[in-house]
């Protein structure tokens, strides 16, 4: 069965990550050929598939839940609030929105000498260190039983990535990146707040329990959208710098 | 490593204001108010999440 509440968090993440992902792929794609770009991405893939599978087998090992949930929370908490601030600079214009063409364009030009090994290790660092957060967020969102859902909805991520990728052949600019960083930022830092505070105090402190979650995923994502618009607007009047 | 670090947890501005939320959902738990925090950390959180899209 389906754990909706994982599978979409999961899914929209790592959405977002394999599309960066793959705008290093294409780009390298471009100096070193299909196969051997195609071939560094699948290394790395199955890097943090190995890394996956080691860290659900550790974890299921004779931790205590309330351990376990205070540093999946942590981690959460690094995560998520790392992109509802990146999604609130944004939205609020302080910083550039996230530009696939300009990201594929810097990749080519470090590929400018045409070297075939340095081709594929950017390419497979790339995917790694993208698929680093697809990692942390299906482990921290699988280790309540829900490992199906979120390895799947990884892979469903990665699927489509690939095929629309492949389809268009060109950098995937036209993702709405920045609001699903805030949709996704929101979702993993109610998760985080949520487990850390159950962990510390008790498994009844949040009123109404896991109903709870749904309020504070409109809290953080309704609250930074306010915010978003009060900096843009402070930026307008030059309060910030 | 560095790379590899800052891609699981940030920067140390974000693993700062993480760590100051932790300090202060640790203290108003162990001091008895955990129910206090409920309604203290959502807001402390989207605040350092303001503080850092600032920076």
């Amino acid at each position: 069965m389906v754990v909706w509440t994982v599978a979409v968090p999961t899914f929209l993440a790592a959405a977002v990550e394999w599309v960066e992902a793959f705008t290093i792929v294409l780009a390298v794609s471009l100096t070193i050929g299909w196969r051997g770009a195609v071939g560094a991405a699948a290394t790395a893939l199955v890097a943090l598939a190995a890394m996956t599978a080691a860290t659900g087998g550790a974890l299921s090992l004779g931790l205590s839940l309330g351990w376990l949930q205070l540093v999946i929370g942590v981690f959460l908490l690094l995560f998520g609030v790392r992109w509802l601030a990146k999604a609130i600079a944004r939205q609020s214009g302080l910083k550039a929105l996230h530009d696939e063409a300009e990201k594929f364009d810097r990749t080519r030009v470090l590929l400018a000498g045409g070297d075939w090994y340095a081709g594929w290790v950017i390419a497979f660092k790339g995917v790694l260190l993208e698929g680093l957060e697809v990692w942390l967020i299906v482990v921290a969102l699988g280790i309540h039983g829900a490992w199906a859902s979120s390895v799947g909805a990884a892979m469903a991520a990665l699927l489509v990535v690939a095929t629309a990728g492949l389809l268009v052949r060109a950098p995937l600019a036209r993702v709405p990146e920045n609001a699903i960083k805030f949709a996704v930022g929101a979702m993993i830092v109610s998760f985080g707040t949520f487990w850390t505070l159950e962990s510390l105090a008790s498994p009844n402190v949040w009123p109404g329990g896991d109903w709870s979650l749904i309020g504070l995923v409109i809290f953080y994502g309704g609250g930074g959208m306010i915010l978003a618009s009060l900096l843009r607007r402070s930026a307008r009047w030059g309060v910030v710098r | 490593m560095r790379v590899f670090v800052e891609a699981l947890v940030g920067d140390a501005w974000n693993v700062s204001v993480v760590a100051a939320l932790m300090a202060v959902e640790i203290a108003l738990v162990f001091t008895g108010h955990a129910g206090a925090a409920v309604f203290v950390i959502p807001p402390l959180t989207l605040a350092g999440a303001a503080w850092l899209a600032r920076r």
